[in-house]
């Protein structure tokens, strides 16, 4: 083969091969970035659940600053929890059958985990109608999200373990 | 082509073989950084319901706190109710983040009815140990009944903690800018009322525990030492 051309080859399939990991790794965040059904692959079922992860992660900075955001920290956490909310969905849409099966008790108790944790947010109206200042509801309000979504995140970690989620 | 031809041709043909090597191992690098798992590891099974067990046993602590907390703001009120009060206030917090999971669980096994205890069952003929298998064979009527139990205590529970974290929560609300023996004393019937509850879900999960003990009981192969 002559040089030019096998440096050319060279230069091709270097190019090809940094392209194909690019790629993948913008597919992954481009396929998961909307909670719409998805393949059960374990590969989908892992970035789905780093993704929920991470959606946890925001959602936990965000209760650490809306405490000192009377006016809109209440909606700001409202709309960051509906996006864990929409994203654990999308995680969820990615389980086979099997999944489904073994571990329809822990799926249970992640919902219902989901549904009591919301309950933070009647707290808050339910303080501020009876007279509590709207500063402290909130802050109260951001203790107890920023605590129990920690909770809620290791129980997830360990079903998906038991689920083998992934795997 | 002459003998030493062939063998000048078999020298450069290895000579092309190593300058490939230094590509090769950056294609194994790259698709190293493309896929990020190695071999799967074997899951280790959760025992699920010796967990629930310690979170049941954790939340009656919890509400047994909240309630001793309580008293002792009206105990205080006339010394020094500051303190107790601010006591009061955390038990509270650590009950509404640490209930998560003994309401997660009540909350689940309501709605999923039977299908709950069946995915039990499902795993206890799955466990390794063959005398657990088959003592979960040999008692499947009292195992049902006793879940079956244990469902409405879970009920109980569900039913009247969400009352009684609201009645603290108010307490926690009215006292926490002024805890006075004035503002105590106006809150008596709240007071009341949140031992009331409280008293309540503390015998739900009584009896929930009951029952976990006794399928416990059953599973246990002759012999064994309970464990908690």
């Amino acid at each position: 083969m002559k040089p030019i051309t096998r440096k050319l080859v060279l230069t091709a399939v270097l190019g090809l091969l940094a392209g194909l990991v690019t790629l993948s790794g913008n597919l992954a965040r481009a396929q998961f970035a909307t909670p719409f059904a998805q393949p059960n692959t374990p590969m989908a079922q892992r970035n789905a659940m780093n993704l929920l992860v991470n959606q946890i992660n925001w959602f936990q900075n965000a209760t650490r600053t809306a405490a000192s955001q009377p006016n809109n920290g209440y909606g700001l956490l409202a709309q960051q929890f509906q996006a864990v909310r929409d994203q654990y969905a999308g995680f969820k849409s990615t389980l086979g059958p099997q999944q489904w099966n073994n571990g329809a008790n822990q799926l249970a108790e992640l919902d219902a985990g989901l549904d009591i944790i919301q309950e933070a947010f009647t707290d808050y109206q339910t303080g501020v109608a009876n007279g509590q200042s709207t500063y402290t509801a909130l802050a109260n309000m951001c203790r107890v999200l920023n605590e129990a979504m920690g909770v809620w995140a290791q129980e997830f970690k360990a079903d998906c373990r038991q689920m083998r989620v992934g795997w | 082509m002459t003998t030493r031809g062939t063998e000048h041709l078999g020298i450069r043909n290895q000579g092309r073989c190593w300058q490939w090597l230094p590509l090769a191992a950056v294609v194994a690098t790259l698709l190293g950084c493309a896929s990020t798992e190695t071999a799967p590891k074997t899951p280790t099974p959760r025992d699920d319901f010796r967990e629930y067990r310690q979170i049941v046993v954790e939340a009656m602590r919890l509400v047994d706190t909240a309630m001793n907390s309580l008293d002792e703001v009206s105990v205080q009120a006339n010394r020094n109710p500051r303190p107790a009060y601010e006591a009061f206030a955390k038990v509270v917090h650590r009950l509404e983040v640490d209930s998560i999971k003994v309401r997660a669980h009540t909350q689940a096994m309501r709605a999923r009815g039977d299908a709950y205890f069946e995915r039990w069952e499902k795993y206890l003929a799955g466990v390794d140990n063959e005398q657990v298998r088959q003592l979960a064979e040999q008692h499947r009527p009292e195992l049902k009944r006793s879940f079956e139990q244990a469902q409405q205590a879970s009920q109980q529970v569900r039913e009247v903690f969400r009352p009684f974290l609201s009645d603290l929560q108010k307490v926690r609300a009215v006292l926490e800018t002024d805890p006075s023996l004035a503002r105590i004393e106006a809150s008596k019937s709240l007071i009341l009322a949140a031992q009331d509850k409280g008293r309540q879900v503390h015998q739900g999960l009584d009896r929930l525990l009951a029952e976990m003990n006794s399928m416990t009981s059953l599973l246990r192969p002759p012999g064994a030492a309970p464990r908690h």
